[in-house]
């Protein structure tokens, strides 16, 4: 079947969109690594938490949606708080390994708990986003995805212009440079690293209620993380702008080797970007290329 | 005043327990069975297990009240297995180490798969379960083991002779995940199809965790088939995929298999799954008469069951009347005997719980209808008649 021009367009258009999801969490994970170095495996998890939270607020208690938004993101960022006080900081003194494998644990706390919480079951957010379908001259693109895409790209402009411009994003970048000499200019250095985790936690919530209410939650949907790892790596661990054009990439990729080639070959092309950027460019796209002198 | 030397106190305790044996073995009952179940009562498919458990407890209690097996009592242990084969095979291992255990229920194809040869090895054991895998249902590879309903790939030719029946030379998508699970169905699918002379547009593969169907709903937009059939999911991504192609213009009729069509999920998705039509192998009419419907209204009074409740009582059902035939033939518990006795199960009356008399073929009963979901009423409604599949299909 011959390959029609507005199919094309289409189907970028949604890659596009699920993309922007990936951006929005990547960025989570770019903001624990800026600051702390910390390479965060239970980003997934934190962005599951947050959608079942929010379930709870939504559906649980009943709240409207205007109040069930800001309660997540207040509970998110407490989470991201404990998790940085009681797991994270004792450890960050200690090799990195330590607390690489701290995260690879959280995953299967915060799964548990879900699963103790809410039981393993999957489940569907309520319904928040507008459902007449949006129209892009003869393209067609699902409201849910139309709309994540607006929402994750407002927040993502937001988050890049404070980093670029506010004292507490030049905080954040000197504090990831080198802790002893931010500490020395008066940076609360210990208040960056709950900060970043507070943030993180927060963006990733938000990803999490946005992912929710496209594909449903369910305790299993930290997998969507797995994604994420490949567009931070592509990315460059330390830049957001590298998260966002690489989330948006991987998005559209996917999109279109699933609906051109079957989506048997979605992970095949996905992983196989990442194994070339691993070998070319190992730093990432747009990841700071530190020289290490011996 | 008499003293009671230690010589005679030990003759004294010995004579003692001598007497309660033997007043024990005058005064003993047969001995249970005992039927032993890896369920998955937590996990990510407990919605089914905890069903699937508490419609085999409902079955023994009934057959218990009832007298037991040949005046044999039968005790249900069960354990949580969480939905992994690790946890399923050390469950296996304990309750038939401390059990003689002429019947275990698996809570998955995984395990009823790894176990398999360790089965065969013992010679002891039959096994029913969760599982409708078309890979189990062979007797040569799989010799103890029996599925409840027809498994995966006649269920699809249910499915695909409901469509033909109502519309000839329909266009059928499906859309299945990159899974075993998902897999297994769909060459046989298509081969029906064929046979059908329906029209199979597309194949959508999903893969595990992804959490955007738009793309796919995109993919069969503008073909508009007839039917879409799902396979290999719980629940997601299905309410999501019908809410985008209705919001794109399409007009398909839906459709799922076994685990896709639960009641208690589609519940859950409320208005997204209303039409929503899936294949069982049980029989929900409110109208259904027999003893075993009968039963299992009595033990649920106020509650509606669905599909892994009765799969849980079929398969105890199953298992009760194996049981019974093979005591009634006075013959050893053991696979051989007990699997002869369950392939000799044809026309077999289930009380109802099946709506038409049931025969094994292979390891499996390949009687099938079509439901349909109401999402005013919470129910799935009969859409076809009863459909079996023979067994040269």
């Amino acid at each position: 079947m011959a390959i029609e021009f507005i199919d094309i367009v289409e189907t970028s258009l949604a890659g596009l969109g699920t993309g922007s999801l990936m951006a929005l969490t990547g960025v989570a994970f770019v903001i624990i690594y800026k600051a702390t170095k910390v390479i965060n495996l239970a980003i997934g998890e934190m962005l599951m938490i947050g959608a079942f939270v929010f379930y709870g607020f939504s559906a649980g208690l009943a709240l409207p949606i205007w109040a069930s938004v800001p309660a997540t993101l207040v509970v998110a960022a407490l989470i991201g708080g404990v998790i940085e006080r009681t797991m994270i900081r004792p450890l960050l003194k200690d090799n990195p390994v330590s607390v690489f494998m701290v995260t690879i644990g959280l995953t299967s706390v915060l799964i548990g708990v879900v699963e103790l919480v809410w039981s393993a079951e999957p489940r569907r957010l309520p319904e928040f986003l507008p459902q007449q379908p949006v129209l892009l001259g003869d393209a067609f693109i699902p409201s849910k995805t139309a709309y994540s895409f607006l929402i994750a790209s407002a927040v993502m402009a937001v988050l890049i212009t404070v980093f670029a411009f506010w004292r507490g994003g030049i905080a954040l970048r000197a504090t990831a440079t080198d802790r002893a000499a931010a500490s020395s200019v008066g940076i609360d250095v210990p208040g960056v690293f709950s900060f970043s985790w507070m943030l993180a936690a927060t963006v990733a919530a938000l990803a999490g209620i946005l992912v929710g209410s496209v594909g449903g939650i369910s305790s299993a949907m930290g997998l969507f993380g797995l994604s994420v790892f490949v567009v931070v790596i592509v990315g460059g661990l330390d830049s957001i702008l590298g998260a966002l054009i690489a989330g948006l990439f991987i998005g559209w990729l996917e999109a279109m080797v699933g609906r051109f080639m079957g989506g048997e070959f979605k992970l095949l092309a996905t992983f196989s970007i990442l194994l070339i950027v691993l070998v070319v460019r190992p730093y990432g796209l747009f990841g700071t290329h530190e020289i290490e002198r011996l | 005043m008499t003293r009671l030397s230690r010589r005679a106190f030990h003759q004294l305790g010995l004579g003692a327990a001598l007497v309660s044996t033997a007043s024990g073995r005058a005064f003993a009952q047969a001995p249970e069975l005992v039927i032993g179940a890896a369920n998955p009562m937590s996990g990510v498919f407990a919605f089914a297990g905890v069903e699937g458990f508490e419609g085999g407890r409902d079955h023994f209690e009934f057959v218990n009240r009832a007298g037991g097996v040949g005046g044999r009592r039968i005790r249900y242990v069960n354990e949580d297995s969480g939905y992994r084969v690790d946890n399923a095979v050390a469950i296996f291992t304990r309750i038939t180490s401390q059990h003689q255990t002429p019947v275990f229920f698996g809570d998955s194809t995984g395990f009823q798969k790894a176990i398999n040869p360790e089965l065969n090895r013992r010679g002891s054991t039959v096994m029913a379960g969760a599982s409708f895998a078309s890979e189990i249902d062979n007797p040569q590879a799989f010799p103890n083991q029996w599925i409840p309903g027809p498994n995966y790939s006649d269920q699809f030719r249910v499915l695909l002779r409901y469509i033909a029946s109502q519309k000839k030379g329909a266009s059928v998508v499906f859309v299945h995940s990159d899974t075993e699970f998902g897999r297994d169905p769909i060459a046989a699918g298509e081969a029906e199809a064929r046979r059908l002379e329906l029209n199979v547009v597309e194949k959508i593969v999903t893969q595990p965790g992804s959490v955007d169907v738009s793309g796919d709903v995109l993919k069969i937009r503008r073909r508009n088939p007839d039917y879409v059939i799902f396979h290999g999911y719980v629940l997601q991504p299905i309410p999501e995929f019908m809410a985008q192609a209705r919001q794109a213009g399409m007009t398909s009729r839906f459709m799922g298999t076994f685990y896709s069509t639960d009641t208690v999920l589609m519940n859950r998705a409320g208005a997204a799954a209303d039409g929503y039509m899936g294949v069982s192998c049980y029989n929900f009419d409110a109208n259904a008469q027999g003893a075993q419907v009968d039963a299992i209204r009595a033990a649920n009074v106020g509650k509606t069951r669905t599909h892994a409740y009765y799969q849980g009582w079929m398969n105890a059902m199953l298992a009760v009347e194996v049981l019974r035939r093979t005591l009634a033939a006075n013959e050893e518990l053991n696979a051989v005997n007990m699997m002869k006795h369950a392939r000799a199960l044809k026309n077999y009356d289930t009380g109802g719980v099946v709506g038409v008399p049931i025969s094994m073929v292979g390891n499996s009963f390949p009687h099938g209808r079509v439901y349909q979901y109401s999402a005013a009423d919470k129910v799935l409604k009969p859409a076809s008649d009863w459909i079996t599949i023979s067994a040269g299909a």
